[in-house]
Formats: C-alpha cells, sequence, structure tokens
C-alpha cells in the first residue's frame, strides 16, 4: 500500500511526524472485540466519522456487513455536551437492531471535551435495564499499536 | 424504573425480518416514493445525520482529504492523532502520472500530552522535517476534532512554515464535527482558492477549459483530457485529478469552468466566477447521453470558432459507432432488470438513472448521501412511479429497500458491497475505490460490461433468497 517517493534517512534519527504508520486508532480496536460478541451492536460517541471510517476500515478486510453506529457529534454537542445525542442513538439503536448488548465507546472527541461515560450509562441504565457496556477508551493509547510493539521487541 | 418508559429492547426480543424493519421517525421525511400525478416533494436534506442510524456519511475531514487528495505533488499532513491519517491513507482510486507523494500517509499522531499541552510545536517541527526531506510543491494541513477543541493556531504556523521553506503552506478547517461532509468539501475548496491566481497564465489558448470535480479515478482524467485535446480545446487544469500545484496556480486563465462532482466543486466554481469572471457549467461524464452534451456544452460555449464544433461531432460519432453494437448486445441481457443506487453524490445518481435507461434496466431505489433539494426534485423527475428516493440512508434500510424492490443489482461503494452479496444480489462499484474507468465513451462500455459480468453471473442462483424467488419470501 505504501510507495515510498524517495530514500529513506536512516532509521536512527528521531521523527516527529510518522509516515505511513501501521497504526490505528483506539475505538477500532473496541469495535473490533465487541462485534465479536453475539448480538452486540458497537456504538461510537463522536463524530460520524469515526464510525464510518471504522466500518469502512473492517468492512474491506473481513468483506462482511460491519454495523457500528455513532452517536453523529455537530457543532453544539461538542460545546454543550453529546448526552442528549447519546440517548438518543442508543434508542435509535434499539428500536433498529433490538442488540442484546449495545458496547459504547468513547472516542478522542468525547474524551477531550470530557464526556461523563458513567452518568450517561448510569441514565441509561435507569431507564432501561442494565444492557449497556462501557468501553473508557484511555485516549490516544494504541492497544493495538501497543500489541504489535510487544510483540516485534525482543525479549 | 418509570413503568411508561417502555423498554424497546425487551419488549420483543425477536429480530424482525430485514423487510420488516421500520424506519426510525427521524428518517421517515427523508423517504419518498415516486407516484405519478403528485406533484415532486423537498426532501429535507443537508441535515445532520441522526444519531444511532449508522449512517453511510463519513466526516467533514473526510470531505475535505478526499477532494484534494489527488493533488500529486503536495504533502497532505493529517494533524490529529493517529485514526484519522490510517484510515485516509490511499484510499482513493486517483492514479498520477508522475509524482506520487499523495499516496503516503503523514501524521502528526497527537498523544495524551499533545492534547494537554497543545500541538502547534509538534505540527511546526513535522512540517519542516516532511518538506526538507519530501520538497512537495505545496502542503495541505488537515485539521480534526481534536484540534478544533484544544484551539491549536494552524492559520499561524502554516504561515510560520510558508515563509520559511518559501512553499505554499495551506491550513484545511476540517474539524469533523464542524457539519456534514458538504462542509468539508467547501473547506477544501476555501484551501484550494488560495493558490488560484498566483500562477502565470501567458500561452493559454483562447478556448480553454478547466475540469472542475474529476479525480482522475482509475484514469478517467486521461480520457476527457484526451477528447478535449482532439475537439482542439486546451484542458488547463484538472482539479484535483492528476493536477500539479503549478496548474492549480493559473487556472484562472482558463474561458469556461467544467464542473463534474457538484457537490465538492461547485464552491470553488462560483469563486472563480466572482473573481475571474470565468463561467461554469454543470456536465457529467458517464454515459453516452451526458458524455456527448457535456462535449457539446464546451463546443457551444467556444462558438468563434466553428472547427471545434465540426471536430466534436466527428468524435461523438466516431466514439459512439465504436461501442454501439456491443452496448447493444449487453442491453439484450440486460433489459427489465432492477437496480438500486446509493452513491455519494446526487448528480451523480441522475446519470447513473438516464444510463441505466439507456440498458434498458429499471431504477427503483435512487439514494445518495450529500444529494441537495435541487438534485433530488429533479430524480423524482425522471425517475419511475414507486421509485424509492431516500437522503443519507443506512445499511438496514437499504437492505430493506432491496428486498421489497427484489433488485437484481446494486449500485454503490465499498460500504455497500457486503450488503449486496449478503442478499444475494448483482454489485458495481461506482465510487472512488474502482479499478475501472467508467467515465466517456469507452467508460459506458466498461460500465455495461460490468453491469452485465454481476447481474448475469450464475452465482446468485445458488443464494438462498434467489432459489425461492416467486416461491414466499425467506430472510436471507
Amino acid at each position: 500500500m505504501s510507495i515510498i517517493t524517495q530514500e529513506e534517512e536512516p532509521r536512527s534519527k528521531n521523527f516527529t511526524s510518522t509516515r505511513n504508520a501501521c497504526k490505528l486508532c483506539t475505538p477500532l480496536g473496541a469495535c473490533l472485540v465487541f462485534r465479536g460478541v453475539e448480538g452486540c451492536i458497537p456504538f461510537l460517541h463522536g463524530s460520524q466519522g469515526c464510525s464510518t471510517y471504522i466500518r469502512r476500515y473492517l468492512i474491506s478486510h473481513f468483506r462482511e456487513p460491519m454495523d457500528i453506529a455513532s452517536s453523529n457529534f455537530h457543532e453544539e454537542s461538542a460545546i454543550f455536551g453529546g448526552s442528549s445525542n447519546f440517548q438518543q442513538g442508543t434508542l435509535n439503536v434499539m428500536r433498529q437492531y433490538q442488540p442484546q448488548l449495545i458496547g459504547a465507546a468513547t472516542t478522542c472527541l468525547a474524551e477531550t471535551i470530557g464526556e461523563d461515560m458513567p452518568r450517561l450509562l448510569h441514565d441509561l441504565r435507569e431507564k432501561y435495564g442494565d444492557r449497556v457496556t462501557a468501553h473508557r477508551d484511555r485516549v490516544h493509547r494504541e492497544a493495538i499499536a501497543a500489541r504489535t510493539w510487544t510483540a516485534s521487541t525482543p525479549p | 424504573m418509570n413503568s411508561s418508559n417502555s423498554n424497546p429492547a425487551t419488549e420483543s426480543d425477536a429480530v424482525p425480518p430485514l423487510d420488516m424493519i421500520e424506519l426510525l421517525p427521524e428518517r421517515r421525511s427523508q423517504v419518498v416514493r415516486k407516484s405519478s400525478g403528485i406533484p415532486a416533494t423537498d426532501l429535507p436534506c443537508g441535515k445532520a445525520s441522526t444519531a444511532g442510524s449508522v449512517s453511510q456519511r463519513a466526516c467533514v475531514f473526510c470531505g475535505s482529504r478526499v477532494v484534494l487528495y489527488p493533488i500529486c505533488d503536495a504533502l497532505h499532513i493529517v494533524h490529529g492523532p493517529i485514526g484519522c491519517a490510517a484510515y485516509t491513507w490511499d484510499i482513493r482510486g486517483s492514479i498520477s502520472s508522475g509524482p506520487q507523494l499523495h499516496r503516503n500517509s503523514f501524521s502528526t499522531d497527537l498523544q495524551e500530552m499533545d492534547v494537554i499541552f497543545g500541538g502547534e510545536k509538534k505540527l511546526e517541527a513535522a512540517l519542516l522535517e516532511l518538506i526538507t526531506h519530501y520538497q512537495p510543491k505545496a502542503a495541505f494541513i488537515y485539521s480534526t476534532c481534536i484540534v478544533g477543541l484544544i484551539g491549536d493556531d494552524v492559520n499561524a504556523v502554516c504561515k510560520r512554515v510558508g515563509a520559511k521553506t518559501g512553499i505554499p503552506v495551506l491550513p484545511v478547517h476540517s474539524e469533523g464535527f464542524k457539519g456534514t461532509k458538504k462542509d468539508g468539501y467547501q473547506a477544501a475548496c476555501e484551501a484550494v482558492y488560495k493558490l488560484v491566481g498566483t500562477g502565470d497564465t501567458a500561452g493559454i489558448s483562447p478556448h480553454s477549459i478547466n475540469i472542475l470535480g474529476e479525480f482522475n479515478l482509475a484514469g478517467e482524467t486521461w480520457i476527457l483530457r484526451d477528447y478535449y485535446k482532439r475537439m482542439g480545446i486546451e484542458v488547463v487544469a484538472c482539479i484535483t485529478g492528476d493536477s500539479r500545484i503549478e496548474d492549480i496556480r493559473r487556472c484562472h486563465g482558463a474561458k469556461l469552468n467544467l464542473v463534474q462532482c457538484s457537490g465538492s466543486m461547485t464552491h470553488l466554481a462560483k469563486m472563480l466566477e466572482r473573481d475571474h469572471g470565468i463561467p461554469f457549467k454543470r456536465v457529467s461524464y458517464f454515459g453516452i447521453e451526458d458524455m456527448s452534451a457535456a462535449l457539446y456544452e464546451a463546443a457551444k460555449f467556444f462558438s468563434d470558432d466553428p472547427t471545434i464544433m465540426f471536430r466534436t461531432q466527428q468524435l461523438v460519432r466516431e466514439e459512439i459507432a465504436a461501442i454501439y453494437p456491443e452496448l447493444q448486445r449487453y442491453k439484450q441481457k440486460l433489459v427489465g432488470k432492477k437496480v438500486a443506487i446509493y452513491v455519494g453524490g446526487a448528480f451523480k445518481a441522475l446519470s447513473l438513472v438516464r444510463v441505466l435507461r439507456l440498458l434498458g434496466m429499471e431504477t427503483a431505489v435512487v439514494g445518495s448521501q450529500t444529494g441537495d433539494t435541487e438534485d433530488y426534485r429533479q430524480l423524482q423527475e425522471i425517475s419511475d412511479p414507486g421509485t424509492i428516493i431516500v437522503d443519507d440512508s443506512n445499511p438496514l434500510e437499504l437492505a430493506k429497500f432491496c428486498l421489497e424492490k427484489d433488485v437484481d443489482l446494486f449500485i454503490g461503494g465499498v460500504k455497500e458491497r457486503p450488503i449486496a452479496y449478503k442478499l444475494g444480489i448483482g454489485f458495481c462499484d461506482h465510487n472512488h475505490e474502482r479499478k475501472e474507468p467508467l467515465a466517456g465513451f469507452v467508460g459506458m462500455l466498461n460500465f455495461a460490461k460490468e453491469v452485465y459480468a454481476s447481474v448475469a453471473s450464475p452465482v446468485w442462483q445458488f443464494a438462498p433468497r434467489r432459489a425461492n424467488r416467486g416461491k414466499e419470501a425467506v430472510r436471507p
């Protein structure tokens, strides 16, 4: 996939930028795990792009349909918080998919504005019972990358 | 727990069959069924997707990234967490006749500490390092959600780096939460427009055009450039398929703009009209009718030279004669087959409806991610009664419509492909990842060939739904 246009610089140098990094972000790992559970629909709390990109990526990889819902943040949700989006989004997923489990994962947007996920989940449990699982991403820590790293480092 | 709040998850645990799924209340106004005698209704399009609806749309950043991606001698760097860069790495089928710099993925890979303390220093260091190494002609810096939130002054960094390196360093304000994909197109146009007017227009022919909104997927730009060359018209710049910064700088010297992907590039065309007085026309390069119309549009505009019109007529005649007999052969096999279309832009959908009609096929479902009210009005006018017209659909709805209309072919992008295959329906990729040129006259033939190969494939007889065709409906 990568096109190396010029001779790469010596490996010893420390780069600031990433160049063709084989590294993906945390919500993808979360979606992958949630999708492995029967009857589970992954739900990303953040912008529409996060879920669509991860869907595209996983669809191309597995060649299987991969539905990942999103709370679809707008500018207002980024400023005033996305709790109403979360409520409406989870309700719509329940209506459309009748899932046995909704796996909610945060994205960098939700974490940076400091969404109170425990409260959002608490509200949801109050309303619909214990069917929502949360995976609280630690912002920008790549679960998948961390694993590859460990694998590639000699003991 | 309040008893009046019924629990939709426990109410009935049985999953309903796909074709029985009900539309979400928020989505109902965005689905229209064409019925004869009733005037076209306006779809409330352009609004943000409903939360939890699993929209097929992407974000603002995606809009900017796909539009600017084919500029192949520029450096494209994503200022944000790694995901945004990784998912847009080399995702378009836009090919270049020269530099391949655009196919790389560069990112500042913002980490927790950068989010807290700001990413400006990191961006500046990354830019200087990459520009020194790759020597690009310009650099585009895409702002993502995080950058918009923490408030990095990207403009100031770009200015500083531009002064140090001597190349245009252009910020693209594409924060993902800012709006829909359309806002991303606009941000891209704004960024690219900063280059326009900075080049030398000497030596540009009085019969010259710009092709806007054409992305050189599978080499389509080269087909079109060849047509215009044969007509005697100079193409100054194709924005952005196989384009160079140098071409874009001097594109204001052209006399006419032809806008194909109207959703993404109308904004740029309007700015060029406002500041440089260049008129623009909306064209489409898909299908015999639209392709010929696009060529004649340019020939008519340059009526001061009658030889252009003469050459155009000759070109259209030759090209159609070359493909027509074979098209007729495919048409015989395809006549009466039903099609569902779900693509990015509604103008493309319009072209597809016409092309399918030429092949004798019926459009039963048609939808797009980013169409506007006018596009949907036109779609309602040209489609047959009973056609479902939908804005911003989702996988469940698409599957439901496909089953309801019992279609034979689905035309869409990479996210729709597995939906079609799971339902036992043929599929034709008409999105930006395709590897087959579908523009121009030769593209029409490629399209017919691809549609025929998929629809007439013997594999569908083994799909459970097809095996029971005509008997009672079964869930795939």
